[in-house]
């Protein structure tokens, strides 16, 4: 389970780190401190990072699970991931 | 009728133990005799009417009412009788404080002591007060309130945990919210009761339970919510299990309990206090205009900086493409020469240099040469000779001189010890034909011709005959005839002549 979630968090980060890492590649392509190779790299990451974030955003249906006592004291309940990395794809072409 | 005597119960016991109570106590008593003075011990004791607070458990209601009054540290059992029940005008419920009043009676059949409620009335306001003030000053003291324990909250939860009920308005206000401001937040609703019996321990279990899923669950958040309600009703998040949950849990918690003036002890310790569930969602979900916005400025900033990067990087390969060499390979076969030709200019100046300076340090020397002419060379070589010459011939003749001193000197000491002096002084020597010296009276036989050396001349003698020593040894007594024998046989003439000489003459 634990292992499932580190790989979808490198494929697809939460909002949080996503925005954080947009944030430190602008940061190093200002500096001016990167090649033009390098910057065209980073400028393509950066525009996945803003294609997810904006992909979290753009959820319009809030997802509600409701659970008794013995169902969080059981063990009962799923983790958010599970569907979640279905929507979002028309936004590709926004950016 | 005086055959037989009325049964009176009062009076009874007393007539029938009255031996007893005169006897030694060492006498064993009856389980009935003690029951009985446990009972008069109580009555004795306590007040006829007693007021107690406690919270209600195990509450059975059928014709009578039994259940426990309990606090932290002890439980009663209670009874209410049904003529005392029915006339109750509060329904009592498990896990609620009351305040009971009633009589202590220790009921012999089942040996127990029990309450006898008569009255149950719920908690008033300033019981409430006191025992808020009470957990509150306790938890002050270990430091709960502190602003220094409390987290921040999480800018962008994935999910949001909610303990509350799932019927109460608490929760719709919160997914109202939550879903105006952020849908993509995710929502985990945990049904607890919010009041009442137990309401108290589903919640801190809920909570616990929460903590302890959070990573599980990607749960970054939980808000603790209840709805506006009496004083008694918000009593829950007042308890002291609610507060240690909240301040074990390992995310943060935002409370919002009852209306905006209710204050709870759940809130006091919680990472925020919300005023009300409303508060709490907006509290928890990020404003998802505001984070379009600020993605939307993150979008234009790294453009921009890509553009910057592009520009400068299109100038640079411009200007390189402006360089000669691009615009006309020959350029820089043009350059070579000019480089040969300017390094050959420099290799012919850097000779010219050298033989200039070879000029000009010969004639330095030729100059320096002229200077001095044979003639004036001779002439000092000269004046340095002479001068030579002159102070030779005085060291000359000054060492001629001390040499002759030397040697007259020696001549005078050698002198006076040679034996020409000491034959002066009337010694002689005398020498054989062969010119050897004459030591010994053995050298001569009679007839020998002698030669004897004075000091101013020779003497030819021929010898007559001679005489030993030890012949000589009878005439010691005359100095002058021993010295005369011993004379020409002493070697040691020459080194000590003077004393010889001296006592001689």
């Amino acid at each position: 389970m634990a292992k499932r979630r580190t790989n979808e968090e490198r494929e697809s980060p939460t909002f949080e780190r996503a925005l954080e890492e947009l944030e430190s590649i602008i940061a190093r392509v200002e500096s001016g401190e990167i090649g033009l190779e390098e910057s065209i790299g980073e400028y393509e990451r950066g525009v996945g990072l803003i294609r997810r974030c904006r992909e979290i955003l753009s959820r319009a249906e809030q997802r509600i699970q409701q659970l008794s006592l013995s169902d969080i004291e059981n063990g009962q309940a799923s983790s958010p991931e599970e569907d979640s990395d279905d929507e979002g794809g028309d936004e590709e072409s926004s950016f | 009728m005086s055959g037989r005597l009325p049964f009176d119960p009062a009076r009874m016991p007393p007539r029938s133990h009255s031996p007893s109570a005169g006897a030694p106590s060492d006498r064993p008593l009856t389980v009935a005799e003690l029951a009985q003075r446990i009972d008069s011990a109580l009555k004795g004791g306590l007040p006829r009417t007693i007021r107690v607070i406690g919270e209600i458990s195990g509450a059975v209601q059928r014709t009578h009412w039994y259940f426990n009054a309990k606090d932290d540290a002890a439980v009663v059992s209670c009874v209410m009788f049904a003529s005392a029940a029915s006339r109750s005008r509060t329904p009592i419920e498990n896990g609620r404080t009351y305040v009971l009043s009633g009589r202590v009676e220790f009921y012999a059949k089942s040996g127990k002591v029990s309450l006898l409620v008569d009255r149950i009335e719920p908690i008033g306001e300033g019981e409430l007060d006191a025992a808020f003030r009470r957990l509150c000053e306790e938890l002050r003291v270990l430091g709960w309130f502190a602003p220094e324990r409390k987290r921040p909250l999480p800018a962008f939860p994935r999910r949001i945990a909610v303990v509350t009920s799932a019927t109460g308005a608490a929760l719709q206000d919160v997914i109202k919210t939550a879903g105006v401001r952020c849908p993509a937040v995710d929502i985990v609703v945990v049904d607890v009761r919010v009041q009442g019996e137990r309401a108290a321990e589903e919640v801190a279990r809920a909570i616990r339970a929460i903590g302890r899923r959070s990573a599980e669950l990607s749960i970054d958040a939980m808000i603790v919510a209840r709805g506006g309600g009496s004083k008694e009703d918000l009593w829950t998040f007042n308890e002291r299990v609610v507060a240690q949950a909240i301040v074990d849990s390992p995310i943060p918690v935002v409370a919002a309990i009852g209306h905006e003036t209710d204050t709870t002890i759940a809130e006091l310790v919680a990472d925020e206090r919300a005023s009300t569930p409303t508060q709490a969602a907006m509290r928890l979900t990020p404003d998802r205009g505001e984070l379009l916005r600020q993605v939307g400025d993150s979008r234009s900033r790294l453009l921009a900086a890509v553009r910057r990067v592009l520009h400068s990087e299109t100038q640079r390969l411009r200007s390189a493409a402006r360089q000669p060499i691009f615009r006309d390979p020959a350029w820089l076969l043009w350059r070579s020469q000019a480089q040969v030709v300017r390094a050959s200019e420099r290799l012919a100046g850097v000779v010219r240099r050298r033989v200039l300076d070879g000029r000009v340090a010969i004639a330095q020397a030729s100059q320096k040469a002229t200077r001095i002419s044979p003639e004036v060379r001779i002439k000092i070589l000269r004046s340095r000779l002479d001068a030579s010459a002159g102070r030779l011939g005085v060291a000359l003749q000054r060492s001629q001189r001390e040499r002759v001193q030397r040697i007259d000197a020696a001549s005078r000491q050698l002198e006076s010890v040679g034996p020409r002096s000491v034959l002066g002084r009337g010694y002689s020597w005398t020498i054989r034909k062969d010119g050897s010296i004459l030591r010994s009276v053995s050298q001569v036989t009679a007839g020998d011709t002698l030669t004897t050396q004075l000091a101013d001349g020779r003497v030819e003698s021929v010898v007559g005959g001679s005489t030993s020593v030890e012949l000589l040894g009878r005439l010691r007594g005359s100095h002058a005839s021993r010295r005369r024998a011993v004379d020409p046989s002493t070697p040691m003439l020459f080194d000590s002549a003077p004393p010889a000489g001296g006592q001689d003459q």
